[in-house]
């Protein structure tokens, strides 16, 4: 998957255009699809003792379960959209993100890759795990891994980079 | 600055200021961040940018600083922002939290 090009719009922020192999975006399309997987889609709003922030807590997690369903909703209508994945070529496909879609993308792939790792039991990433994996931990390894490498190419492209010459 | 969307404003607290205890108006709270190894560390980056409108350098030396000190003051705000701020980082997926400064 890289960026083609962004592509300015007359009518507001542009697109990003990407291009991505059938491979590319069959896992893009399975890894959007585990969200969510966090139980709770957040921390705690402080660590500290102090009273006026104790209170705070159930608003937080108020906004960020409405938060929750907005994603979910949003991702709905983005898997379900009609020629969403064009068809450019043998294996070959291009993906039109509008900037407002990115932050939103970013957040659920981040969302993926939190839960997974939660799930995981919260391991050091660095090392190796030191005994073979269940089936499970497997497939949330791989989901894991697969939203860390969709979030570098958006991010890139937020960046500027990997625009194709 | 990442191309996406301008920075996200918190809330305007003018008429707040006017009825709100003193200790709730003063920039006393503050708003930390705190590693995690799973956090990708350009995600970080651009959430501190998006989130506060920070230019790079300032969002990298922030996202360095929780990943080599264990945490970063990002900022010191009022309740009304300080919160803000935390609800923005949380629903990035960070872990954030307000502290009142002793």
């Amino acid at each position: 998957m890289k960026l083609v090009r962004l592509q300015k719009s007359a009518h507001g922020a542009g697109s990003y255009v990407f291009q991505i192999s059938k491979n590319e975006m069959d896992w893009l399309v399975a890894t959007l699809r585990f969200f969510p997987q966090r139980e709770s889609p957040c921390y705690q709003l402080t660590r500290g003792d102090a009273k006026d922030l104790k209170g705070g807590q159930a608003l937080l997690e108020e906004a960020l379960s409405q938060q929750r369903r907005e994603h979910q909703r949003k991702l709905n209508k983005f898997l379900t959209s009609p020629g969403r994945f064009r068809p450019e070529g043998p294996d070959q496909f291009r993906l039109v993100l509008p900037v407002e879609q990115m932050e939103w993308m970013l957040q659920v792939l981040n969302e993926v890759r939190v839960g997974c790792w939660m799930k995981l039991g919260s391991p050091e990433l660095e090392k190796r795990f030191d005994r073979e994996l269940t089936p499970e931990e497997g497939r949330l390894m791989a989901t894991l891994e697969l939203s860390g490498f969709f979030q570098t190419v958006l991010l890139g492209a937020c960046d500027g980079k990997g625009e194709a010459a | 600055m990442a191309q996406t969307e301008a920075p996200i404003a918190p809330p305007k607290t003018g008429e707040q200021e006017k009825t709100e205890p003193r200790d709730l108006r003063d920039r006393g709270y503050l708003v930390i961040c705190w590693n995690d190894p799973v956090n990708l560390m350009v995600y970080v980056t651009h959430v501190f940018q998006v989130v506060f409108g920070w230019p790079k350098p300032r969002a990298e030396r922030h996202m360095l600083q929780v990943h080599e000190s264990g945490k970063s003051l990002l900022v010191r705000e009022t309740f009304e922002k300080a919160e803000h701020y935390v609800h923005q980082l949380q629903g990035y997926g960070l872990h954030a939290t307000m502290e009142r400064e002793e």
